[in-house]
């Protein structure tokens, strides 16, 4: 299906304009609220742009290649510096010690690794490789839509803020047809029209005359009718509205600050269904990355530990599936640092999934065993998570549509069963 | 008549054919064409408006029939030739440490470290946070107030082009000097541009390239060796691109190989061991010992063994002279001037024009601003980044920038903090995904807050005066219609629809902000202010 952003239009909602928008309640929200019933899976997305580490996220210590490959930087089974801590999961593979939050979730069952995951058409470059894995379509450029916007095409429901991104531009993995809340900071997302001096505050004056402004046709437009229907929704659920820097458990960082507000709408019953949590900084580790590592890591072993505690219940509603656009080389570089790899590390984590495991294949780590003599081979595809993710959580089976020209094997984050796992 | 419509009829008048290049009246021309059986008031109002939004950061009041007067031509040549601009220098005089070389940042720097370290010392303040909040006032200022605009929007492109991130490692203390190496070749040829980043401490450390060197071991061990990453950068983002012509793995290894060697001198340093006093600062080096001279292969260039420094310029030079940069470099500017997906006729010829000028920037832009493809934009819309539509909407309501930090913060907030772009890629040129409720929301928050405020400083550094605004322009400011009128014709182009204006113009008044501030407001607030 090809994007045109002309086209983008509020399609399931063509209704909307007629119904006069943000005049009053509309059946339209009030359908949006009937669908955060429990039952309606929720996908928080996060993609880690500039190809993280999964060698050092989920470390293969006890492999005497890895120790060989990489004799500055390669983790150690409860080696005192915990820049190059390994803290086991079993025998072969541990967590960065910057990811010490994660390991009572793995044996709580409610988190799981996938250790080897991309795709070879993926390329070494950042964007290319951000852009295919975004758009499930390695090896196709002309592709113009991204996977979830095409999923949530067959997710029922009218409301913007069933697809919520935390980015400060529209992620890829979005584009297509539908409206997306695209936000870093929900509690600022108010229309202000002037200052605190009542005299000077014109918001009852300014806002009618915007909404009838963007109902014409067009882009902006487009966007403005869906900033103000999101405004509707979101003043509804002031709930939904936490500020994205708060304190408590979440740390101040990109992950930690969107996880907390994707916990905030996901509790305040706003009917999402699919939120991008984009996040980027310190993973493209060209030199000296066991800080980097340190850093980045431990605020996301820091942010979902904070998420599972926040959710509580809410949890089995839920899967976080984590991703990066590749990994990195085997071997470390000249500067205490990998340049850009193949395979890497993805994680997932909810009340519905079979965690405490490391899924999919390994390819090993022996010369003959890499991609090219030089990275982790790709051995489960990206679109095998999408595509499980999406049948056995989201409840969209038509793959056709959203992964085009590939037949997706489920890898086994959820097991045999759908039963919930999470108490 | 409705804008879409007004597209409606642009595009499918766009199927006819036009003859050559670029004077104003082939421009009127090419929107007459354009436009189909639109009824404008006057298309040089349209084609001036264009002007104005696409070279520049769209007008201030008055900038319209400044252009008229001075003709479209004239115009477009003056922006091609920047000329001295004394106002905007003492607008920026004040900005003292954006006139420090690299070395001398750091040693600032170092300066200030020392007496952290001091007990005794009377503890400095760290300048560098300060050099960066003058960079980021001094990008806002230019954009709001130089009279050369295209030379501002070039230099917001080529840097875009070859990023870096101001918080990263030695780009701390060089990237002020970067961005005025990239002002002073952003209309030159691309060559010199493309040479001057990789001889810029701020590309050496961004992308890692003074840790590569040729590989060492220790025994077995390798203690320092090839790092790919700004080889790789400099084929798939700076030159070829990843969707050129195919490169290889080895391709990025031998450019890296190649490169050895380039990346950052020494500097001195009070607090460095004896006998030197020297410590790696942000200077640009060429490091022999540090050179791979091995015989190498990048694409069809063959380095001999046993080169030097010498080996690095021929791959830039080769770099900057092959085919398919010329079709990278051409597609990204005609992204930028054009469309989000650009018309690949006039990225042929944007290319063309690349082989045949050594890659002449001004040449590439003259042929742009000549095409078909540009002026029938004047009735499509490129949707504004967050940049572009804080300064163009200061601009519009004729703002006195004199401290940019809250607009710094306004920018951060809407996804594009200045100078901040953490991945290589730069940020996206395609307007369209700029597009999003919560940015939209910021803009229509600012626009409201300019025209809000019960003096003439809305927001901290920043000043606006309506009421002098529409006097000058002798505007009646009781007259809402005639305001809108005015802003209308001064910076739509007279293109704003009926029902835009309509609802400008019949808002309730129940505040004590005055009409024609309302009425700005809005139109600042609207859909056709969000393009350009």
């Amino acid at each position: 299906m090809a994007w045109d952003a002309s086209r983008r239009v509020f399609l399931k909602g063509a209704g909307m304009a007629a119904l006069g928008v943000g005049m009053g309640p509309s059946p339209l929200l009030l359908r949006a609220a009937e669908a955060a019933t429990p039952g309606k899976g929720v996908l928080v997305h996060i993609f880690f742009r500039g190809g993280f580490d999964g060698l050092n996220f989920l470390s293969p210590y006890d492999d005497a290649n890895y120790q060989d490959a990489r004799p500055g930087i390669a983790l150690r089974k409860n080696d005192p510096d915990p820049l190059r801590r390994a803290i086991p999961l079993d025998s072969y593979f541990g967590l960065n010690a910057a990811l010490a939050p994660l390991e009572p979730l793995y044996r709580d069952g409610i988190l799981g690794f996938v250790p080897a995951v991309g795709n070879l058409k993926l390329t070494r470059s950042h964007f290319d490789a951000q852009d295919y894995m975004e758009q499930a379509t390695p090896g196709d450029r002309s592709t113009k839509d991204g996977w979830l916007g095409r999923a949530v095409l067959q997710i029922g429901g009218d409301e913007v803020t069933q697809q919520v991104a935390f980015s400060g531009q529209l992620p890829r993995s979005f584009f297509g047809l539908e409206p997306v809340l695209v936000a870093q900071n929900l509690s600022q997302f108010n229309l202000r029209a002037g200052t605190a001096n009542t005299t000077r505050n014109w918001r009852a004056d300014a806002e009618p005359a915007l909404r009838e402004m963007y109902q014409g046709r067009g882009l902006a437009a487009n966007v403005g009718r869906e900033t103000f229907i999101a405004l509707d929704s979101l003043l509804r659920n002031p709930a939904a509205m936490a500020p994205a820097t708060a304190g408590g458990p979440y740390p101040n960082s990109t992950v930690g600050n969107s996880l907390r507000q994707a916990a905030a709408i996901i509790k305040a019953g706003l009917g999402v269904r699919t939120i991008f949590v984009n996040v980027g900084g310190g993973f493209d580790t060209h030199a000296n990355q066991l800080p980097a590592n340190q850093l980045e890591f431990g605020r996301i072993g820091q942010s979902l530990a904070a998420f599972v505690a926040d959710l509580g219940p809410h949890l089995d509603n839920v899967v976080v599936l984590g991703l990066t656009e590749f990994g990195r080389t085997f071997t470390q570089n000249g500067s205490m640092g990998t340049d850009h790899g193949a395979g890497s590390c993805s994680f997932y984590l909810g009340g519905s999934v079979l965690g405490g495991r490391v899924v999919g294949e390994w390819p090993g780590l022996e010369k003959s065993q890499l991609n090219q003599e030089r990275e982790l081979k790709p051995m489960t595809d990206f679109r095998d998570l999408f595509g499980e993710v999406l049948t056995r959580h989201l409840g969209v089976y038509n793959m056709s549509d959203v992964l085009p020209n590939y037949t997706p094997q489920p890898v086994g984050m959820f097991g045999p069963t759908l039963k919930p796992r999470y108490r | 008549m409705a804008t879409e419509a007004l597209n409606a009829e642009a595009r499918d008048a766009r199927k006819t054919a036009a003859g050559a290049a670029g004077t104003f009246a082939l421009a009127l021309g090419y929107l007459n064409e354009a436009r189909g059986d639109i009824t404008l008031g006057s298309l040089d109002t349209v084609a001036a408006a264009h002007v104005l939004n696409r070279l520049g950061f769209g007008g201030r009041p008055g900038d319209l029939d400044r252009v008229l007067a001075r003709g479209l031509d004239r115009y477009i040549d003056d922006q091609l030739r920047p000329g001295p601009d004394p106002a905007l220098d003492q607008r920026l005089a004040s900005f003292s440490y954006l006139s420090w070389t690299p070395a001398e940042a750091y040693s600032q720097y170092l300066a200030y470290q020392r007496t952290q370290d001091n007990p005794v010392a009377t503890r400095l303040a760290n300048p560098i946070p300060d050099l960066h909040a003058q960079l980021r006032s001094a990008q806002i200022i230019r954009g709001v107030h130089s009279q050369n605009q295209l030379l501002e929007v070039m230099t917001w492109f080529w840097f875009n082009h070859f990023n870096v991130n101001l918080g990263d490692d030695f780009v701390q203390y060089s990237g002020h000097d970067y961005e005025r190496v990239l002002r002073q070749n952003a209309l030159g040829k691309f060559k010199n541009l493309l040479a001057a980043t990789a001889h810029h401490p701020a590309m050496m450390s961004y992308l890692d390239n003074y840790l590569s060197t040729v590989p060492r071991f220790s025994g077995t061990r390798l203690t320092s060796g090839i790092n790919e990453n700004y080889g790789r950068e400099l084929l798939e983002l700076h030159t070829i691109s990843v969707h050129g012509d195919d490169y290889t793995q080895d391709d990025v290894y031998s450019a890296a190989v190649i490169l050895t060697g380039w990346g950052l001198g020494t500097v001195p340093n009070p607090t460095a061991a004896l006998p030197n006093r020297t410590s790696r600062g942000p200077v640009f080096a060429f490091t022999t010992r540090d050179h791979d001279t091995r015989a190498t292969q990048v694409m069809d260039l063959r380095i001999a063994a046993g080169m030097q420094k010498q080996s690095g310029d021929m791959l830039l030079d080769y770099l900057a002279h092959h085919p398919a940069t010329a079709q990278f470099i051409a597609t990204k500017l005609v992204r930028h001037f054009v469309a989000d997906d650009p018309p690949q006729p006039l990225v042929s010829r944007v290319a063309d024009t690349f082989m045949t000028t050594d890659g002449d920037v001004s040449e590439m832009l003259r042929t742009i601003f000549a095409s078909k493809e540009f002026w029938n934009e004047a009735f499509a819309v490129k949707y504004k980044n967050p940049f572009q539509s804080v300064v163009s909407t200061l601009r519009a309501l004729d703002a006195e920038v004199t401290d940019g930090r809250s607009l710094s913060t306004l920018l951060n907030s809407m996804g594009q903090p200045q100078y901040a772009c953490i991945p290589p890629t730069g940020w996206s040129d395609r307007g369209l995904e700029w597009v999003n409720p919560a940015s939209h929301m910021y803009r229509m928050n600012f626009a409201l807050d300019l025209v809000s405020s019960a003096n003439t400083t809305p927001i901290a550094g920043v000043r606006v005066d309506v009421a002098r605004l529409l006097r000058n322009a002798g505007v009646n400011a009781g007259d809402g219609a005639e305001v809108a009128a005015y802003f209308n014709h001064s910076l739509f182009g007279g293109k704003l629809s009926a029902r835009t204006v309509g609802a400008a113009t019949n808002a309730g008044s129940s505040s004590t902000v005055p009409a024609a501030n309302r009425v700005i407001g809005l139109l600042l607030a609207g859909p056709e202010a969000q393009g350009r």
